[in-house]
């Protein structure tokens, strides 16, 4: 196909040129103040607080571990694979590289994974099942709320690419919960890493790339 | 929730559009040369993007320009797409609304027209959505409804021999993708990446679609009757 240049479509006439138009003078306002941008900027920015302080509450209430026990590549390895798979999957959607479905049926098939093995280890009496709860719990509550209150700060803020940016969104909270429950929790199990850690925050960051990008549409 | 009601004013003679948009007048932007992703500013768009930057920051006063310069553009926009005009006045003040509530997050020095035609575009496929869900829904429960008339909008004479006309009625069969590349870049004067950014793909993908949509539509003018 050949790239279009100038003038190349002045021969195709407007139709509606001509099309009558409703009076063009500025109509009469009644409306109650939108955000301004300076009232958005100390919103966000309270918003921002609110998150790190709600992390720095939690991590207070729970209290951090004492050992550093597994080594840093595992971790990165249990916790950023799964992750870095499902956020890639989710921006390609958004970026329609690749069919939605396919995004979705992924990570769809990386939850029932996840799902299975809390199954398998419960059924097997597996030690690491004991503070999975907590850590479930914990860390779609340190990766949510951040998210929740992220969105709310950020409510019609995007004209164009809500669901890319509110996924990116959604991934850093996501991750910022997946890191707040790794300072405390001194389970190194892999198992429990991957279900009770990565499991929230991949649950937080598709979660939140659907509800986001609704709320800060404009 | 906030509120912004945009009372229109009663339908009076065409009012001279701001800018240059005007049949058998218009120059296309460049899509190939160097500089493809400049888009040529004029005074209205430069006014419109002061009074927007104005109008983020609280000066409620600036949104009579901003509707001065946006209000005929984004209207023809919405007939363009294919909605009835009595929708397209609907679409107008959803996008105001819209606009207003979104104030706050408009970027300081960019330019205000592609972020309004942005949120333009998100007003008239909502609509397109619910329509078509709701039709769909309607159609399921009593038998095939006039769906297509539902979301395409205008009345539209298919026997039209007029060159404007078979250019409306090749407008309205084409894919709702290439209509509004090729409407964006031919009648709206907009660049192909402020056209791309519009409508959430590459810039590549806005030429194609916007000369597929072109081919068309010269395909109808020379009376080929074919389907775009």
């Amino acid at each position: 196909m050949t790239v279009p240049r100038r003038h190349d479509f002045d021969d195709i006439p407007d139709p509606f040129a001509g099309a009558p138009l409703t009076d063009a003078k500025s109509p009469p306002l009644a409306m109650t103040p939108s955000a301004t941008r300076r009232n958005a900027r100390s919103r966000r920015v309270a918003a921002a607080a609110a998150a790190v302080l709600l992390e720095f509450g939690m991590l207070a209430m729970l209290g951090r571990r004492s050992t550093d026990g597994l080594s840093a590549r595992w971790v990165l390895i249990a916790i950023g694979v799964p992750l870095a798979s499902s956020a890639a999957l989710v921006f390609a959607a958004a970026a329609g590289r690749v069919r939605r479905g396919l995004g979705v049926a992924t990570i769809a098939l990386a939850f029932a994974l996840c799902f299975a093995t809390i199954i398998a280890t419960s059924a097997a009496g597996d030690g690491s099942y004991a503070g999975m709860r907590l850590c479930l719990m914990g860390g779609m509550m340190a990766g949510g709320v951040p998210a929740m209150i992220a969105f709310s700060a950020l409510r019609h803020a995007f004209a164009t690419r809500a669901f890319l940016r509110s996924s990116a969104f959604a991934l850093a909270c996501g991750l910022l919960g997946a890191a707040t429950i790794r300072a405390y929790c001194p389970n190194d199990d892999l198992v429990h890493l991957l279900v009770a850690h990565a499991l929230p925050a991949l649950l937080v960051t598709t979660v939140g790339a659907v509800v986001g990008a609704r709320l800060t549409r404009a | 929730m906030e509120t912004l009601d945009v009372t229109l004013g009663p339908r009076g003679p065409a009012p001279r559009e701001p800018g240059r948009v005007a049949s058998g007048s218009f120059a296309a932007p460049s899509m190939a040369d160097d500089d493809a992703t400049q888009r040529p500013t004029e005074p209205d768009e430069d006014d419109l993007d002061r009074a927007m930057n104005a109008y983020a920051d609280g000066e409620d006063q600036a949104f009579a320009r901003i509707h001065a310069v946006l209000a005929p553009r984004l209207q023809r926009f919405f007939l363009r797409l294919g909605a009835s005009t009595r929708e397209s006045e609907d679409f107008l003040q959803e996008t105001f609304f819209r606009i207003h509530r979104a104030r706050s997050s408009f970027a300081a020095g960019s330019p205000a027209l592609p972020w309004a035609y942005a949120i333009a575009r998100n007003a008239f496929s909502d609509h397109i959505r619910r329509t078509r869900r709701s039709t769909s829904l309607l159609g399921a429960l009593f038998g095939s409804w006039t769906h297509e008339r539902a979301v395409q909008g205008p009345d539209v004479e298919h026997d039209a021999t007029e060159a404007v006309d078979r250019v409306r009625v090749a407008l309205d069969r084409l894919p709702p993708n290439q209509r509004e590349a090729f409407v964006l870049l031919r009648f709206e004067g907009l660049s192909v990446s402020d056209a791309a950014e519009v409508l959430e793909t590459s810039e590549g993908n806005v030429k194609v679609r916007a000369t597929r949509a072109a081919d068309a539509i010269r395909r109808a003018l020379k009376g080929d009757g074919e389907e775009p």
